[in-house]
Parts: C-alpha cells; sequence; structure tokens
C-alpha cells in the first residue's frame, strides 16, 4: 500500500479496485442466497454473515445492498451482495 | 559589420520549377492551406509576371485575377531543405550566414577582403552557390539597409549603400518596413507614404503614437539598425531515406523500412559512438504528400532497439494520411551519452531503477503497465470507493 501523499486524484487517473462482478445465484422464498453459479453450481452450505449498506440516497443511483458471507459446499468462503435497487447479484471482497 | 543580403524572389515557385522543370514557362501559382483546420487555400507565390497577386491573398481572388494559371501545392519541408542547401553553399564563401526566412539570406563579409578583394568577386563567389535561383544582392552597413539594397538592385546585379543614404531612403514606401499591418494601416492614415516622411518626424511623438515599434520604424527610416546577425549553427545531420516496393498503408512495412535505415546507419558507424537526441520521421505518400513527426529523446539513444520503440510509438498515435511510398529518417542532436551519478542509498537507486524500467515498459508497450493502490475513501462503506489504481510514475 502507498502512503496518501495528500495529493488531488484526479478522475481521470485512477482506475478502480475491487469493482463488483455480476455472478449468476439462486434465492430462496426469503431471499437468501442457496447456490450460486461459477464455472459449476455450488450449493451454499452457510451463511455466515449478513448485513446491509444504505449510502449516497442523494444521489440518482443510490447504493442499496445487503451482503452475505456465504461458505460453498467446495469450502470456499464468498461474499456475495444483491443490488436491492436492480435485484442482480454480485461478487466483491468487502 | 557589412552585411550582404542575398534575395531569392519567387523562390517557392523556382524551386517547384527545379522539380517540374516543365512548369517553367506556364503562369502558375503556388498554394498552400490557410491552417491544418481549414481548407481555405493561400497564394503563397507565383510565377513572375503575375504581379498582382499577394502572398496571402485567398485562391478565390487569385484565380478570378489569372484563371489561367497553374496551381501547384506547396511542399514547405522541400522549400526548407533546397534553401538549407543554399545556406550550406553560402556557409562555404562565409561563416557567418543567418537564413532569416525562406529566400532570404545575411551574410558577413567582413574580413573577406583577402579572399575577394573587391565587393564584385565577392556578389560573383555568392551568385555561384546560388545560380538557379536569379538572386538579388544588396551590400551595406546593417541588415535593414542591406534588404533594402538587395530589392532595388538590377536583375542578377547587386547594389552597394554607403555613405549617405538619405537620398536613397527618401522616397521609399513605408510598406518596406517590417512592421505589423495594423502600424502600416496607421501610418498611411496619418498621411506618411514614405520613409523620408516618417524620417521627418521626431523620436517621442512617433513612439507614443506606435509604441514599441514606432521606434523602430523611426530608427529604420533613418538606416539605423543594430540586430545583429544570428549565424546558423553548425550542426551534423544525418539524413537518408528509402523507396518501398510498393506503396502501402501497413505500420509494419514502414516499421521494417525504419529499423533498417537505422541499421545501416549504426552499423556504418557514421555516429562515431555518440547517441541519437533528436530525430525526424518523414514519409512521402504516392500524392507527393509529405508527413513528419520530430521525435526528441531525454537520454542519448545508442542502439536501433530503444529508437524504434519510440517511432513505433510516433507512428501509432499520428497514423499515416494516405499510403506511403517513401520513407526517410533525419538524424541531428548526435552526442555522447551522459554519465550520472547515481545515489549513495542503495534503496534509493534501487526506487531509480524500478522507475526507469516501468517509463521504459510504457514506452515499448505504449500503455501504462504497473500501477500502484492508493487509498481514496479507505472508511468508505462501499468497498469500491476505498482505493483507486494510479500510475505507477505518477
Amino acid at each position: 500500500m502507498v502512503e496518501n501523499t495528500g495529493k488531488t486524484l484526479r478522475a481521470d487517473t485512477g482506475k478502480p479496485v475491487n469493482t463488483p462482478e455480476p455472478v449468476k445465484a439462486e434465492e430462496n422464498a426469503s431471499g437468501f442466497p442457496v447456490a450460486v453459479w461459477g464455472k459449476r453450481r455450488q450449493a451454499v452450505i452457510a451463511i455466515e454473515d449478513r448485513w446491509r449498506i444504505d449510502d449516497e440516497w442523494w444521489r440518482a443511483e443510490t447504493v442499496s445492498r445487503l451482503y452475505y458471507n456465504v461458505l460453498l459446499t467446495s469450502g470456499q468462503r464468498l461474499v456475495l451482495y444483491k443490488d436491492l435497487v436492480t435485484d442482480s447479484w454480485f461478487r466483491q471482497e468487502y | 559589420m557589412r552585411i550582404l543580403c542575398v534575395l531569392l524572389p519567387h523562390f517557392p515557385w523556382r524551386c517547384e520549377v527545379r522539380r517540374h522543370p516543365d512548369a517553367a514557362g506556364r503562369p502558375a501559382m503556388v498554394v498552400q492551406s490557410k491552417n491544418i483546420a481549414s481548407s481555405q487555400k493561400l497564394v503563397l507565390d507565383h510565377s513572375p509576371g503575375l504581379e498582382d497577386l499577394l502572398c496571402g491573398m485567398p485562391l478565390q481572388q487569385a484565380l478570378a485575377r489569372h484563371g489561367e494559371a497553374e496551381l501547384l501545392v506547396a511542399d514547405v519541408p522541400y522549400y526548407q531543405s533546397v534553401f538549407n542547401e543554399i545556406l550550406d553553399g553560402l556557409e562555404q564563401k562565409s561563416p557567418l550566414v543567418e537564413g532569416a526566412e525562406l529566400g532570404c539570406a545575411f551574410i558577413g563579409v567582413d574580413g573577406l577582403q583577402s579572399l575577394y578583394p573587391e565587393d564584385g568577386a565577392l556578389t560573383k563567389a555568392m551568385q555561384e552557390a546560388v545560380e538557379d535561383f536569379s538572386p538579388l544582392m544588396g551590400i551595406a552597413e546593417n541588415k535593414f539597409l542591406a534588404y533594402l539594397a538587395a530589392r532595388h538592385c538590377p536583375s542578377n546585379g547587386y547594389k552597394i549603400l554607403s555613405g549617405h543614404i538619405d537620398t536613397f531612403l527618401k522616397e521609399l514606401p513605408c510598406d518596406v518596413l517590417p512592421a505589423s499591418i495594423k502600424t502600416l494601416d496607421r501610418l498611411r492614415d496619418f498621411g506618411l507614404a514614405t520613409l523620408g516622411q516618417v524620417a521627418n518626424l521626431p523620436l517621442g511623438p512617433c513612439q507614443s503614437q506606435f509604441g514599441v515599434e514606432g521606434k523602430r520604424i523611426w530608427e529604420l527610416a533613418h538606416g539605423i539598425d543594430d540586430t545583429p546577425l544570428y549565424p546558423r549553427f553548425m550542426e551534423e545531420i544525418i539524413d537518408d531515406s528509402v523507396m518501398l516496393s510498393s506503396v502501402t498503408v501497413s505500420l509494419n512495412a514502414i516499421l521494417v523500412a525504419i529499423e533498417s535505415l537505422l541499421a545501416r546507419i549504426f552499423v556504418r558507424n557514421t555516429l562515431k559512438g555518440r547517441g541519437i537526441r533528436r530525430l525526424t520521421v518523414w514519409t512521402r505518400s504516392w500524392n507527393a504528400e509529405r508527413w513528419e513527426r520530430n521525435i526528441n529523446f531525454k537520454e542519448p539513444t545508442m542502439n536501433v532497439k530503444n529508437t524504434i520503440a519510440r517511432i513505433k510509438h510516433v507512428l501509432e498515435e499520428y497514423p499515416q494520411p494516405s499510403p506511403v511510398e517513401q520513407v526517410g529518417i533525419k538524424i541531428s542532436g548526435l552526442s555522447y551519452p551522459r554519465g550520472r551519478q547515481k545515489s549513495l542509498f542503495s534503496d534509493v537507486r534501487a526506487q531509480e531503477q524500478l522507475a526507469e524500467d516501468i517509463q521504459q515498459l510504457e514506452i515499448r508497450l505504449g500503455n501504462p503497465q504497473v500501477y500502484k493502490v492508493k487509498e481514496v475513501e479507505p472508511w468508505s462503506r462501499i468497498p469500491e470507493r476505498r482505493y483507486a489504481l494510479t500510475r505507477a510514475n505518477r
């Protein structure tokens, strides 16, 4: 990690990091994820944590997400979120 | 210092005639675009006999006066190269040569008396360097008077101005003054048509009316010109070119041709251990259109590989306007590589080396390759807002 030099970061000089990746997920009637599709379908064994963020309500595109920290059958841990505005699922490290 | 002015009237037209001798006997105009963004054409020069045409006149206006004249597209880089050859020839006669503008050169002639005891011999020697261009020559004590003498000398002859020059200057029109169009218009508005009328004015009112230019035109009207001669800086230039076997738009074909030219130059040891600081890449298309770009190197480049990487980047950034027939390079700014004292501290040296390697990578591949992660809003609840990637060298 580079120390913050305090210089103004212009919009054209930076590329985003950790942008969300769209992912295909199956959810049950309550809205919880039960399976995630990567190269193959993997079922969700456990939801270890869940939290919600609502931000930038003043903008035209608000940020409203429901995050899940899930454990898959392969033993892999994944952080997913459902975008409550578009009803789409994304994968992103938190 | 005595100065000789060599004027080459209708220089662009004569360059075109040199290239296309069949255009010699026909009325013609040399035209160029007003600027890169504009499609308006202006007259740059014309053949003798079309004296009512003015340099800078719009083409339509010129054609209204002389519709029969042939149109020639201006090739200013070619005229510049011909003029440079002429200046090289003049430098064989005197070491102090200034190429003031296309078709006008000033030469310092002090100290040449032992070689050319008389002015006639001196002008004859200068004429040998420019015999194809019907030069007009004038000799005087300063550049302005030498220029006026050249303008008023007989064809293929010379004129010397010395002693009392007031009589000569008195009747000359104010248009000969090197002043802005606005100043010349104002002189006309004030009824000042000749240099004699301007010279009769006191300096103070002239300066207050015309500003800084006022002092200059007052001095010139009196024949006073303190402008020094700026001789050419002698620089070794290596110029080479190759005709492509077929007209092409392929970047690879052009790069191969340039690489072969560079290899030839480096192998022949023409550079004598020196590196290239400045390079001009030029191409000529099938319709004789010329494209060129200058490339400057921060450090003298000593091999083909580093040079071609930069050239490739430039050719990709600035594509060719039309299919290419001939490719050339002109190398100047030759110098030996500089020694650079590196930092005493190893971690600083490592940082400098890393920065240089990253820069070379960017130049070679064209896009930024190495980024570093910077904190933007590390407290943000939205993960993608927390950090950003920025170019490593910024």
